[in-house]
């Protein structure tokens, strides 16, 4: 077994939200609970499920973005939420982050060469002009651009192109994690394929890590050999990727695969009564399983105490009545 | 006759260089009760083609051919008589459900609009329908009064506020772009299935406009598929998917990631479309897509004719592949 490179132990984050009048106490949301998950060293873990989920906060906990309101993230054995302030600035170039919105990620009044040499400016103070001309030039090529290309502006490449911009400036302080926060759902299918070839493609040649989180789980089939399910700030289920897809034991799980819309008219599902989801508030969650109210199997256990995520099958699942 | 004709429909743009074809020669043909899905990367055209149809084209633009609703050419029509028809009998869900309503409207009165506008509604009345109308969409009165806000509705609740002002005045053309691209899948499922079911039930005519295959191959009766300003086949959607002929299409099929369900391998490579789509100015002559396509032929420096295939199955390629699609 390969040594884990990120492991989170019971990771929470409350975020305290705006007072709704003077003397009431702020309402908190509870976006992380519990959450822990370990990531090895050279594989992918893709983290699922609606907006609002939590999986955005939990990538912004697991790249020190945000503290945790508990638990701690152990990054290569060096616990993140106790690191002095310096420590955690010589670690930060051992993992980046690539965002969704290859528009407003990259300043479109930078050249292309300023904005990738950013982090190193930021995190490798010792190096000399050169070398970080050199670095650039090599994550250029890395990601499959032209030299040439420093010297242009964000506007001048196509959606595809700026992404990959993006990723070159996330590997050039050669990282072991890389976290793609839907890093293709912004793109085409066509160029959304060339990119998930490159994440691969840079994952053999440097043996990346990538934290993948994502909503679309065809592109999470494809890319990542672990994945964790996301309900409420809960993992719901976690395990392998294939074997989790292909047969889910959490019906939430199940409900996410039944929704991806598949390319063959002879399976076509609509024409039914169209189903309307009463949202519940995510303020005051109900006690119990917080998938109960839209689950068809829930009995009165679910409602009343929060299912624990327990190993079932080759994978961990947090459901009292798990699918066969 | 078919609801919706578009005959020959090319749309030019004025540059400094001279007029540049944003669409080339279209045709397409949607009956009531059917739905037509136009699918393609983005910059092929299939925005342009929607503003088009309700006449919604920039200023520079410059029509040329025919669009024909129950056999009225909307070309020929004044902006006055236009107004009259959109929003009443030709209407539009955007993509973006966050910018396309008010933000400083209550949403009763953003989809009693069109009522107060196309049909003289008095507001007691308008706003009656308006609820009835946001009932039949899934945002019963109780919860969703009249007077909430859209930044008070999550994503899917916004889109379905659209659709009910695009049903407002019980259009017969409803037109779709992209209405699910901003939306998680179950939202989006849920959202379908509502236009699904009103298309079934007012016997709507529906032109969606998606690059994703999967929604396409679930909502489409017929499929056109779209290559920079042109269409290059055009099927029903059983077909299309059995037997996909044009290179481009099956390109778009095989650069899609495995269904999550599958069994093999994952790791694989997907296979890409090499380049991109070009600009309409520097758009290459005959095929456009021979610079990206894997069976090019010196004779696709001509344009390709229209060829029949089967039935109702056109293709422009001279190397019209056979058999199902790879994935």
């Amino acid at each position: 077994m390969s040594p884990s490179l990120v492991e989170t132990r019971q990771l929470s984050k409350d975020y305290l939200l705006p007072r709704v009048s003077l003397m009431a106490p702020p309402p908190r949301l509870k976006a992380v609970i519990e959450v822990s998950l370990t990531l090895e060293a050279g594989r992918s873990l893709a983290v699922v499920g609606e907006s609002g989920c939590g999986k955005s906060t939990l990538a912004r906990l697991v790249t020190a973005l945000d503290r945790p309101t508990a638990g701690s993230i152990h990054f290569d054995g060096q616990d993140l939420t106790i690191l002095p302030s310096a420590k955690l600035r010589r670690l930060r170039r051992r993992f980046q982050m690539v965002f969704q919105d290859p528009y407003g990620s990259l300043d479109p009044r930078h050249r292309v060469g300023r904005s990738i040499a950013e982090p190193l400016r930021a995190l490798e103070t010792d190096l000399n002009r050169a070398e970080a001309d050199e670095r650039v030039a090599e994550a250029l090529e890395d990601v499959g651009l032209q030299p040439g290309d420093v010297g242009r502006y964000p506007h001048e490449f196509s959606g595809g192109q700026r992404q990959r911009i993006a990723i070159a400036r996330a590997i050039i302080t050669r990282p072991s994690l890389v976290v793609a926060d839907e890093a293709v759902s912004a793109l085409d299918v066509s160029v959304q394929a060339q990119v998930l070839n490159l994440f691969l493609d840079l994952q053999d040649r440097h043996g990346l890590t990538y934290l993948f989180i994502s909503h679309d789980l065809a592109v999470v089939r494809h890319i990542a050999q672990e994945v964790a399910v996301m309900y409420r700030g809960r993992v719901v289920e976690f395990g392998p990727t294939a074997r989790v897809f292909a047969r889910p034991a959490h019906p939430y799980t199940r409900s996410l695969l039944d929704a991806v819309p598949l390319p063959d008219p002879a399976r076509r599902r609509r024409g039914g009564k169209a189903q309307v989801q009463v949202p519940d508030n995510a303020l005051s969650p109900p006690p119990g399983c917080a998938f109960a109210p839209r689950c068809t199997r829930a009995g009165a256990r679910c409602r009343e105490s929060v299912p624990p995520l327990e190993a079932a099958d080759g994978r961990q699942v947090a459901c009292f009545n798990p699918l066969d | 006759m078919a609801l919706l004709e578009v005959d020959g429909l090319t749309v030019e743009i004025a540059t400094p260089e001279g007029p540049v074809a944003i669409l080339e020669n279209l045709d397409l043909s949607l009956e009531r009760g059917r739905s037509l899905g136009l699918v393609g990367e983005s910059g092929c055209g299939k925005s342009m083609t929607a503003l088009a149809v309700m006449g919604l084209l920039p200023k520079a633009a410059r029509a040329l051919g025919a669009i024909r609703l129950d056999g009225q050419n909307l070309l020929a029509l004044s902006e006055e008589a236009l107004c009259g028809l959109r929003g009443r009998r030709v209407a539009m869900i955007f993509q973006e459900p966050m910018t396309a309503l008010n933000p400083v409207k209550p949403i009763g009165q953003q989809v009693a609009e069109s009522l107060r506008q196309h049909l003289q509604l008095p507001r007691a009345e308008a706003e009656a329908r308006a609820a009835r109308l946001l009932d039949r969409v899934g945002l019963p009165r109780a919860r969703f009064p009249l007077g909430l806000f859209p930044h008070q509705l999550s994503g899917g609740q916004r889109q379905r506020v659209l659709i009910a002002a695009a049903m407002a005045c019980g259009p017969d053309l409803l037109i779709a772009d992209e209405p699910t691209t901003a939306l998680d899948v179950t939202i989006q499922a849920q959202v379908l299935d509502l236009i699904a079911e009103l298309v079934e039930a007012e016997g709507l005519a529906l032109l969606l406009i998606t690059h994703d295959l999967g929604v396409v191959a679930e909502m489409a009766d017929e499929v056109a598929v779209m290559y920079s300003g042109r269409i290059v086949e055009a099927a029903p959607a059983e077909t299309l998917f059995r037997e996909m002929a044009h290179p481009y299409a099956r390109g778009l099929f095989a650069a899609m990631p495995q269904a999550p369900g599958s069994t093999e391998d994952g790791s694989a490579r997907l296979t890409t479309i090499p380049g991109r789509v070009p600009h309409p100015a520097e758009r290459p002559a005959g095929c456009a897509f021979a610079p990206r396509c894997p069976h090019r032929l010196t004779a696709c420096a001509e344009d390709p004719p229209i060829e029949q295939l089967a039935g109702a199955h056109w293709v422009r390629c001279l190397a019209p592949q056979r058999g199902a699609p790879k994935s």
